[in-house]
């Protein structure tokens, strides 16, 4: 039984965009808008996400700006933040309004600029990332988003014996996947000593291990089950949302490896699905660093604790193995603007459930989840969806 | 480092705050805050318990030796950091702390709590290799 609906989706290219916020947001939301075929009167909430526009760009109170110049004002209209799952919260948030009757459709969102587009460079950008590490705890030390996924995933090798070319592999896969998606900000072949030869950010990652800054924005139709029926854009169900936090800052984690939070909320939405990981036809996960997408499979149950490693590195999360994990690209090659990932997620859950993405296309795939971290994975929101009946 | 007196840091009147927290991390004390009902110790402060919601925490001094949890080398650093710096969770007797590392450490390397950095008027901890 679907919680709710997506009828249209959209985003934009994930790279670099020297436009306002409104005007990347509009480009994806009107996308989303035509492909359900909705009227611009028929929406009746904005649920938007951006993480860091008050930092990044001094721009804050987005939701009724970016409703006005879509000609949405006089709606109710709100504005996420948490994170790297800014957008997926708010998609949470639109679902559960639709399924309560609250409203019949509603437009989710999320739209973000990261890279030196802003004026920021590589320093003043890593100090913002950081702003979502503990003020007093954490940010004296100096700890960046690079420096809180190398301290899990060197843990996780140390438990597990994971290996710098296991996590290399990562990249190498979502870079391949990066080549079919041309909304992807980067793609291309590399290989393991390539990403090994690349300069080490945060040991172990190298520069290669990690996604890039980027702007982009995307955006989804959410509407009730009962009037799906009623827009062009073909459906696709969302049976399960599971949204878990867990403590900051992170040395208070009970278990740091394991991200409990996206364990907790993959139990949830699978719950809610009425399904269980082995129902699962593809992944998309948040590989916000190559070490961040081998312990996420772990946690949303689809490959053995501490398998993460080998069954990458045996291609097993390919486009042409068993579990594909980030058919799109992934943070890692699609790209990362903050409050846009989440509902990008969505984007690609909805087209490869419709089966019109090409050449990255999951043959038959009719179950998907998509996998959102926030900070310190102290946000982790874990999304099913299914192809419609 | 405190010398003798064990109860510094439950000299602490009432539920442990930031400022308590920093002014005995200047004093070269690791303050820790405990759960008076079920036990439960954080390194840092929170309002109540993180595993059964009790208010009723209290100082508790932390050991200043451990082992290191996990660790990383940041080389690219954000603005105001510049040389690159270790930065390792450290286990203190099944409490954990994040702290900074003077010298070089591997996960399961012994360290003692040494120093404190201060950056924007905040204090944080140093620790350093047990030889
Ligand atoms: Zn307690």
């Amino acid at each position: 039984m679907a919680r709710a609906c997506v009828v249209g989706a959209g985003m934009t290219h994930f790279g670099v965009h020297d436009k306002p916020l409104e005007e990347l947001f509009a480009e994806a939301a009107l996308s989303a808008i035509h492909d359900a075929g909705v009227d611009g009167d028929e929406i009746d909430s904005l649920y938007f996400g951006n993480a860091m526009g008050g930092i990044t760009e001094n721009d804050t109170h987005l939701a009724p700006k970016l409703a006005s110049y879509l000609g949405l004002q006089g709606i109710p209209c709100q504005r996420f933040e948490d994170a790297c799952a800014t957008s997926s919260n708010a998609f949470k948030h639109a679902v559960q309004s639709v399924e309560a009757g609250v409203h019949d459709v509603v437009l989710v969102g999320g739209a973000e600029r990261c890279t030196p587009e802003t004026g920021l460079d590589t320093k003043e950008m890593t100090r913002t990332f950081a702003s979502a590490s503990h003020r007093t705890y954490e940010q004296p030390l100096g700890l960046t988003f690079p420096g809180v996924f190398a301290l899990l995933t060197k843990r996780h090798m140390y438990e597990y014996g994971t290996t710098e070319e296991q996590l290399a592999e990562v990249a190498v896969k979502n870079h391949d996947h990066g080549r079919y998606n041309p909304r992807a900000h980067f793609g291309g072949q590399v290989d393991v000593a390539e990403v090994l030869d690349s300069p080490i950010v945060a040991d172990p990652f190298h520069l290669m291990d990690c996604c890039p800054f980027s702007d982009g924005a995307s955006a989804v139709i959410v509407v009730s089950d009962e009037l799906a029926e009623s827009f062009r854009g073909e459906p696709v169900d969302v049976t399960g949302v599971g949204h878990r936090t867990d403590t900051v800052p992170i040395a208070d984690k009970n278990a740091p490896v394991e991200t409990t939070a996206a364990k907790e909320a993959a139990t949830e939405a699978y719950e809610q699905a009425g399904i269980s990981a082995d129902n699962i036809d593809f992944a998309e996960v948040h590989d916000c660093f190559t070490g961040a997408e081998v312990i996420a499979i772990e946690a949303l149950g689809l490959v053995p604790e501490g398998e993460g490693g080998p069954v990458t590195k045996r291609g097993e999360t390919h486009l042409s193995g068993e579990m594909p994990v980030n058919p799109s690209g992934g943070l890692k090659a699609k790209g990362h603007p903050i409050g846009a990932t989440g509902t990008a997620q969505i984007v690609e859950l909805t087209e490869q459930l419709r089966g019109e993405v090409g050449e990255r296309q999951v043959p038959d795939a009719t179950k998907a989840v998509a996998h959102n971290l926030g900070g310190d994975t102290a946000t982790a929101v874990v999304t099913v969806m299914e192809a419609g009946q | 480092m405190n010398g003798d007196r064990p109860s510094v840091a439950e000299d602490v009147r009432g539920v442990p705050d930031y400022d308590d927290w920093r002014e005995l991390l200047e004093a070269g004390i690791l303050m820790g805050s405990q759960c008076g009902s079920c036990g439960q110790t954080t390194a840092t402060p929170h309002r109540r318990c993180i595993e059964c919601g009790s208010e009723h925490l209290n100082g508790t001094e932390l050991p200043t030796t451990g082992e290191v949890y996990s660790e990383t080398t940041i080389n690219v650093t954000p603005t105001g950091f510049d040389e690159p710096y270790q930065i390792a969770i450290i286990d203190l007797d099944g409490t954990r702390l994040t702290a900074r590392i003077a010298g070089t450490v591997e996960i399961a390397d012994r360290v003692r709590f040494s120093d404190t950095i201060t950056t924007n008027g905040c204090p944080a901890p140093v620790f350093e290799p047990i030889e």
